[in-house]
C-alpha cells in the first residue's frame, strides 16, 4: 500500500514538474487560458455551480469563428477554503499556464490576488464588497454592486413612504455587517432612526428582539442573511404579525420555502433579464449574472487589443479595460472605478409568484 | 515546480500540526479536538501583530505561542479533569469559543471580514519573499517540531504519557500526578500548533475566522489517523497524503462537469480503504 501510494505521489509529481508549452502553429490563433476558481463541491457548490453556467453561457454567445483569440476555461473546485484556494491557484498558473484568473467571494479573492500579482496575472473576483476597498493590486478587479446604489436607493424608499424607524438585522459573515452598518449610517444621517442587530449563522431565534422592536414602534425591518436562516428570520416575522410588505430582505434571492417570500422586495444586484435566467435554467442565480459578465469583459478586452495574430500582452488588457471605463452588462451599466472596482447598479427586487423578479422603477 | 512549493509549504505547516496533535492523541491517548482553535490563535497573533503592530514575524510565533500556552494552562485545568469522550467534547466547546471570538471581536479580529495583507517573514533585512525560500524555513520548523516530538517520545516523561495512555488509573497508583503530565502536553502542544498558525498566515496573507472551525480540528485528527497515532513520522506521512491526495485528483481527467464532485468521492473512497486495510494508520503504534 505504502509503495503504490509513494509511486502515485512520485508519478504526479513528475507530471506537475513538467512544462507544458504551446508554441502555436503560424497562422493558428493564440490561447487564452482562464482559469476559475470556485466553490463545486462543499457547502457553496450550488452558488459555484451557478456562476460555472453562467461562464460557460458567456463563452457560448462571445465566442465566434470571427475572434482573433481562442478561448479556454479550466475550473478547479476550492471547497471556499483558503489553503485550497491558495493550492488551485498556484497549479492555474504554474501548471496550466492561465493568462486570467477568476475568483468568486472576496474572501478567496483576497488569497488569490497577491498570487496573481505576483505571476503579473490579470485577476477577477465576483465580490460583495463596498466599492470605495482599497484596490488589491494593479492586476486584479473587483465586481460587484455599488453600496452607495443601494444606500440612496433605500433611502429614497424609506423617505417615500415617510418612515421614520427601522431595524436592521444583518448576517455576521463576510461583508453583511459593514454593509448593514454604512446603511444604518445612511439613514440616521437623514434622520431616520435605525436599530441594528447582528447574529451568527447558528441562530436560531430571533422572536425576543423582534417583539422588543416592533414594541417601540419600529416600522420597517430590514434583514440581510442567507438561507435557512433568512427563511426562520422571515418565518418569525410573519408570526409576530409583520407582513412582507413591511420587510426588507436582502441575501441570496430566497430559501426552500418560496411562499413565505411572496410579495418581498429588497434592492440588490440585477439579476439579469428573465431571458438570462431562463438560459441559465436556474431558479437561484446567484450571483451568476455578475460571473457572465466578467466572462463577457474578458473576452471582449482580449479581442479589442489584439493584433497579428499575437497573444494580448496583460498590461494591454489592463489599459483597455481601465480606459473604456464602462461596458453593457447583464447586471445593468458596469463602470470601472479608479480603484479597479468594477460597479454594477443595483435593482429593486421582488419575490412574484415563486420567482425573482426585478422591478423598473 | 512553483506549484510543488506551494504544496510543499502546506504539507509543512499540516505536519506541524499533526505533529503537536499526536503529541496530545497518540502519546496521551487523550482526544483534543481544540488544535484548530490553537491553530488560529497564532495565526491571528501573526496576523494581528504584523499588520497592527508592526512586529516582526519571528516575534509574533512567540506572542502566539505564549497567548496559546496561558489559554491552554487555564483550559487544561479543566481538561485534565477528564478522560475520553467527555474530554472530546470539552475540547470541542474551546474551538467552537474560540471561533466565535474570533468572528465577533471585531475591534481586534476585523471579524468575518479578516485579516489580509500580511507580510512575509524577515532576517536582519532579508525578506522571505519568494515561495522557494519560504518552504525552506516552514522546513526547518517542521524538522525542529519533529525533533521535539522525538525527544519527548524518547523521555522518561513521554514513557509516563504513554503509561497514561494506556492505563491512567495504574499510572495513578504508581505515584504519578497524572493531571500534571495531562496539562503539561496540552500546553506544549497547543504552543506549537501556533507556530503553525503563524506560518498559515504569512503564506496565505489572508485569514479569517472560517478557516479555524471545529471542522478544520477534524480535518486534523483525520491526519494522524491516516498516518498512524503515536508516530512522529506517522504524522508527517497523514499530513503528506491528506494534502496531496486531493491535488493528485485533479490531474486524472475527469469529466468536467463532475470532476468536482466525483474528486470528493474517490478520495472519500480512498480515505475508506487506507481505514480498512490500516485501520491503526500506516504507521501507527496503537489503535483508538
Amino acid at each position: 500500500m505504502k509503495k503504490f501510494l509513494l509511486s502515485i505521489m512520485i508519478a504526479t509529481s513528475l507530471t506537475a514538474c513538467g512544462e507544458k508549452t504551446e508554441t502555436p502553429k503560424e497562422n493558428e490563433k493564440p490561447v487564452v487560458k482562464i482559469g476559475v476558481v470556485l466553490p463545486l463541491s462543499g457547502s457553496y457548490a450550488a452558488t459555484g455551480e451557478a456562476q460555472k453556467k453562467a461562464m460557460l453561457l458567456a463563452l457560448d454567445d462571445n465566442v465566434k469563428e470571427s475572434n482573433k483569440n481562442k478561448y479556454a476555461i479550466i475550473f478547479e473546485d476550492n471547497q471556499m477554503m483558503p489553503s485550497k484556494t491558495a493550492a488551485v491557484t498556484n497549479k492555474l498558473i504554474n501548471i496550466d499556464k492561465v493568462d486570467v484568473l477568476s475568483s468568486f467571494f472576496s474572501a478567496q479573492g483576497f488569497v488569490v490576488a497577491p498570487i496573481a500579482e505576483r505571476h503579473k496575472v490579470l485577476h477577477f473576483c465576483n465580490t460583495w464588497e463596498s466599492e470605495n476597498i482599497k484596490p488589491l493590486g494593479a492586476y486584479t478587479f473587483l465586481q460587484g454592486t455599488s453600496w452607495e446604489d443601494l444606500y440612496q436607493k433605500y433611502l429614497k424608499y424609506f423617505n417615500d413612504k415617510e418612515i421614520k424607524k427601522v431595524a436592521l438585522f444583518s448576517i455576521n459573515s463576510g461583508a453583511n455587517y459593514e454593509f448593514a452598518k454604512g446603511l444604518q449610517n445612511e439613514l440616521n444621517k437623514n434622520g431616520i432612526i435605525t436599530a441594528h442587530e447582528d447574529y451568527n449563522l447558528e441562530t436560531r431565534d430571533f422572536r425576543i428582539l423582534i417583539q422588543k422592536y416592533k414594541s417601540q414602534g419600529y416600522e420597517y425591518f430590514w434583514s440581510v442573511g442567507f438561507p435557512p436562516v433568512i427563511d426562520i428570520i422571515l418565518k418569525q416575522m410573519h408570526e409576530l404579525g409583520i407582513s412582507n410588505s413591511n420587510i426588507f430582505a436582502l441575501g441570496t434571492e430566497a430559501g426552500s420555502e418560496y411562499d413565505l417570500y411572496e410579495g418581498l422586495k429588497f434592492y440588490g444586484m440585477n439579476s439579469g433579464s428573465s431571458e438570462f435566467k431562463e438560459r441559465l435554467n436556474a431558479k437561484q442565480t446567484y450571483a451568476a449574472s455578475v460571473s457572465y459578465d466578467i466572462m463577457t469583459l474578458i473576452i471582449n478586452s482580449f479581442e479589442a487589443v489584439a493584433k497579428d495574430n499575437k497573444k494580448p500582452q496583460i498590461a494591454d488588457v489592463i489599459n483597455h479595460i481601465k480606459s473604456k471605463g464602462s461596458y453593457d452588462c447583464v447586471s445593468g451599466g458596469c463602470k470601472v472605478l479608479p480603484n479597479n472596482f468594477i460597479v454594477n447598479p443595483a435593482a429593486l427586487r421582488k419575490f412574484e409568484n415563486g420567482e425573482l423578479v426585478d422591478i423598473k422603477e | 515546480m512553483e506549484y510543488l512549493i506551494n504544496l510543499a509549504i502546506l504539507f509543512g505547516i499540516y505536519s506541524m500540526l499533526a505533529l503537536s496533535l499526536n503529541l496530545v492523541v497518540g502519546m496521551s491517548g487523550l482526544v483534543s479536538l481544540a488544535q484548530a482553535a490553537f491553530y488560529g490563535i497564532g495565526a491571528y497573533a501573526t496576523a494581528i501583530g504584523m499588520t497592527s503592530l508592526g512586529l516582526g514575524f519571528f516575534t509574533t510565533i512567540l506572542l502566539g505561542m505564549v497567548i496559546n500556552a496561558l489559554i491552554a494552562f487555564v483550559v487544561g485545568k479543566i481538561l485534565s479533569r477528564f478522560q475520553g469522550d467527555i474530554y472530546a467534547i470539552v475540547s470541542a466547546g474551546l474551538s467552537i469559543i474560540v471561533f466565535s471570538i474570533l468572528l465577533n471581536w471585531k475591534s481586534v479580529t476585523n471579524g468575518p471580514l479578516g485579516i489580509f495583507g500580511i507580510g512575509k517573514p524577515e532576517i536582519a533585512g532579508y525578506t522571505f519573499y519568494s515561495n522557494a525560500t519560504f518552504l525552506l524555513l516552514t522546513l526547518v520548523f517542521t524538522i525542529v517540531l519533529f525533533v521535539i516530538y522525538h525527544w519527548i517520545d524518547k523521555s522518561s516523561f513521554g514513557r509516563v504519557l504513554k503509561a497514561l495512555r494506556e492505563d491512567e488509573k495504574l499510572t495513578q497508583s504508581m505515584g504519578y500526578k497524572t493531571k500534571y503530565y495531562k496539562s503539561v502536553i496540552f500546553v506544549l502542544s497547543a504552543a506549537l500548533s501556533g507556530i503553525a498558525g503563524s506560518f498559515f498566515a504569512s503564506y496565505i496573507a489572508f485569514i479569517d475566522p472560517s478557516t479555524f472551525q471545529l471542522k478544520e480540528g477534524i480535518f486534523l485528527f483525520t491526519i494522524i489517523i491516516v498516518g498512524g497515532l503515536s508516530s512522529a513520522k506517522g504524522s508527517v506521512v497523514g499530513a503528506l497524503i491528506l494534502i496531496s491526495l486531493p491535488e493528485i485528483l485533479r490531474f486524472i481527467g475527469l469529466p468536467y462537469e463532475t470532476a468536482a464532485q466525483m474528486q470528493q468521492i474517490i478520495y472519500g473512497a480512498m480515505l475508506l480503504l487506507m481505514m480498512v486495510f490500516k485501520p491503526q494508520g500506516l504507521f501507527g503504534k496503537y489503535r483508538m
